[in-house]
């Protein structure tokens, strides 16, 4: 079994199961939006990490918060240095379930994921709405959940706070295939 | 007075609005091939590369396998081991004539702002410096 993908699930506790059934991603997309009357903020990351196990419902999922890119560099100093603290807390992960998944069923199927979000070393409960899409043995995943910010400590100062939403939209399309075709 | 007033709101605008880093500008703090920097992966890679982190990183490799999301390409660059240890290079939009030359196979040296690790290195803003087809 691949020693990358061993070490991922040890330290995320998403299981161990035969490699022929861990389907990945290293390219998922996650967005986040921030409205405010102020100001619109909108991040991009194409670089984000995840496996699939089918049989066992389990997901987990690695974003590296220095790869959101920004309109304008100076939002991205913002996020990574005053925010989001990435010298400290460089990953943000997330590890659950598919609720009543059916890895068996062709076309698409609307499920409600559960699982642990960390974030800034702060771990919360999320629950949210996805669609599945399976063909020619490829999942593709989307969907979106609303992060608070005062869950996970984000300190905005007074002065910049009407720029920020309270509530970010965070979106996700993943598109997975099997681990073998990886290599 | 008044140029000097142009000059400070002419700053703040630049501030403000400024794109982000220019790869070609930034200085090179470290160029090396996948295998060396595989090689040098410790139990604690993130550690090990710390330093480089948002900094200009040339790295030379093998391409694996080429990607495209809007008008942005990826190169993931692989050494010679077995494992699943891969450069994933997120390309600058103006590379996009550069990569649709390559091939598979072919050995390339990119240079990217290094973002951390997770599977794989992961660089962003990157140029293609040279491609030798072997």
């Amino acid at each position: 079994m691949n020693k990358l993908l061993l070490l991922f699930f040890t330290i995320y506790g998403v299981g161990l199961v035969h490699a022929q059934d861990q389907y990945i991603t290293r390219q998922g997309e996650v967005t986040f939006f921030s409205y405010t009357s102020v100001e619109n903020i909108q991040a991009t990351n194409n670089q984000v990490a995840s496996i699939l196990y089918p049989s066992s419902n389990k997901i987990g999922v690695q974003i590296l918060m220095r790869a959101f890119t920004f309109e304008k560099s100076l939002m991205y100093e913002h996020f990574n240095e005053s925010y989001i603290e990435s010298d400290l807390y460089p990953k943000a992960t997330f590890q659950g379930v598919i609720v009543d998944f059916d890895p068996t069923q062709e076309g698409t199927q609307t499920r409600i994921i559960k699982g642990d979000f960390k974030l800034r070393g702060i771990t919360k409960p999320v629950e949210f709405k996805a669609m599945i899409v399976k063909s020619d043995n490829i999942y593709s995943i989307s969907g979106a959940l609303d992060v608070s910010i005062k869950d996970y400590e984000i300190k905005v100062p007074p002065i910049l706070s009407p720029n920020i939403a309270k509530n970010v939209q965070v979106s996700f399309k993943f598109q997975y295939a099997p681990n073998d075709n990886q290599k | 007075m008044i140029i000097g007033i142009a000059c400070v709101i002419g700053g703040v605008y630049y501030i403000f609005n400024a794109k982000g880093v220019d790869t070609r500008k930034a200085k090179t703090e470290i160029s090396i091939t996948t295998n060396e920097l595989f090689e040098n992966f410790n139990n604690d890679k993130e550690a090990s590369y710390a330093k480089y982190i948002e900094k200009a990183f040339e790295i030379k490799g093998t391409l694996y396998k080429v990607t495209r999301k809007g008008e942005k390409y990826s190169l993931l660059l692989r050494g010679k081991q077995i494992e699943n240890r891969l450069v994933l290079c997120e390309m600058e939009v103006d590379q996009g004539p550069i990569v649709e030359t390559l091939k598979i196979g072919d050995e390339v040296k990119v240079k990217g702002i290094l973002k951390g690790f997770l599977m794989d290195a992961i660089l962003l803003n990157c140029i293609i410096l040279e491609e030798v087809n072997e």
